[in-house]
């Protein structure tokens, strides 16, 4: 028990490196065990303090102070700095490409609201006749437009479920018969690609005079006053 | 106004070139302390890993950025406890990445990681107490770690140490025992099971 509570001092004297206090000391020179503990204490002491030397003191190895050399020569070579110029360029350049993030929604929904030109494309069985057909559509739309790849992209932007919206409701029904009927053979789809420019021109309409209510009431009223004049000269 | 509109571009120019001249004279400043703090910087990075190479990558890369702020740095003086700071921080995440990697390592290579069977006695009491003495270091508080390998350096009193962490004497001498005292009773276990082996 007394031991026990000498250990405690013996360790933090060797672990201070200071020479152990009287009381210490004393008990030391009377108990055997308390001296070999100290003893290896200090022999653990002196390991642990070589070890630690050894480790903090290496040396690196010759080439260790030229690399570093040139190591700092290369961080040496002027860093381009930041000039109004190159800061005109990046002004320009974040602006750009806002702009075109801006822009590029936009064209899609004005993109979408032009689909009927190319809806028949879509609704066509694909033989390879018929897709070379189309792929011509594609291409004729694509010219008008002078943008193909935005073309492209808007045909794949557009989904099946989406091409109803293009329909009016109350055509929907006929037209879904008429895909119904294209998709089984029973008329050929190519009545709906238009072969030419002049196709796609509706001819001007000639359209009658109306005959207005007014004119009609005129004349059915001057016929009865005639007759209810004759009626009268007839009664006379 | 004419007069200011020929002066300002001289004034302008006067000072680039004053700050040049500073800033060239603190680059031979610094390339001065490279012969004291390359082996300063190396020593620390290797105390903390415990492998020539990584040591050399780290203080390197240390320098490397203690070259590129030494402009910022206010008070030279302390330019040896910043690098020291620097350089500890580098290795210890080099060692926290690497023991990562071996942890990661000996999960898919288990078998081949078990170490040989010793040939001398002597020998392997020795490795086996190192690696032993390299656990019980990692284990240390990191305050507690690097004024114990400051201090166990060559040429660095407790004075010194205390001037490079930027602490009083006290405590590095405090912080200093703490370190001894948990190394000893880490390894004191060591040792008292070996004798009983």
């Amino acid at each position: 028990m007394l031991c026990d509570k000498y250990k405690k001092a013996l360790i933090e004297s060797v672990a201070r490196n200071a020479a152990p206090p009287n009381a210490l000391r004393e008990h030391i020179e009377v108990c055997a065990q308390c001296r070999a503990a100290f003893a290896s204490e200090q022999a653990l002491c002196a390991t642990i303090n070589s070890h630690l030397r050894d480790c903090a003191n290496a040396e690196p190895s010759p080439s260790f102070l030229p690399r570093l050399r040139v190591g700092i020569a290369e961080e040496r070579t002027p860093a381009p700095r930041w000039s109004p110029m190159w800061a005109a360029v990046a002004a320009s350049a974040i602006l750009s490409v806002t702009t075109l993030l801006a822009w590029k929604p936009w064209h899609t929904a004005t993109a979408r609201r032009t689909a009927p030109a190319i809806l028949a494309s879509n609704i066509l069985p694909t033989s390879p006749e018929k897709q070379s057909r189309s792929e011509s559509l594609t291409s004729s739309t694509a010219s008008v437009t002078g943008r193909s790849h935005k073309t492209r992209i808007f045909q794949r932007d557009i989904r099946d479920d989406e091409l109803g919206l293009l329909v009016p409701t109350s055509q929907r029904a006929i037209v879904d018969q008429l895909i119904g009927h294209i998709q089984r053979g029973e008329i050929d789809g190519k009545v709906l690609v238009p072969s030419s420019r002049a196709d796609l021109q509706i001819s001007t309409i000639e359209i009658p005079p109306i005959t207005t209510p007014t004119s009609l009431e005129a004349t059915s009223e001057s016929s009865t006053n005639s007759e209810i004049l004759g009626g009268k000269t007839a009664g006379h | 106004m004419q007069e200011l509109v020929l002066i300002q571009p001289i004034r302008a120019a006067e000072e680039e070139w004053t700050r040049e001249a500073a800033h060239a004279a603190k680059r031979r400043d610094f390339e001065e302390r490279l012969a004291e703090c390359g082996p300063l910087a190396y020593r620390v990075a290797r105390g903390v890993l415990r492998n020539d190479a990584d040591a050399e990558d780290v203080a390197q890369e240390a320098l490397l950025r203690a070259y590129r702020r030494f402009d910022g740095l206010r008070d030279a003086q302390r330019f040896r406890g910043w690098l020291v700071r620097i350089v500890f921080r580098l290795a210890l995440d080099r060692a926290r990445s690497a023991k990562r990697r071996e942890l990661r390592e000996t999960e898919w290579a288990q078998p081949a990681r078990r170490p040989a069977p010793p040939t001398a006695e002597e020998f392997a009491a020795s490795s086996e107490f190192q690696a032993h003495f390299d656990e019980a270091l990692d284990a240390l508080p990191e305050k507690l770690r690097l004024v114990l390998l400051l201090s166990a350096m060559e040429g660095y009193t407790l004075d010194k140490v205390a001037a490079m962490v930027g602490l009083p004497v006290g405590t590095v001498k405090s912080r200093l025992f703490v370190a001894r005292k948990k190394l000893a009773e880490k390894l004191q276990c060591y040792v008292t099971s070996t004798r009983k082996r």
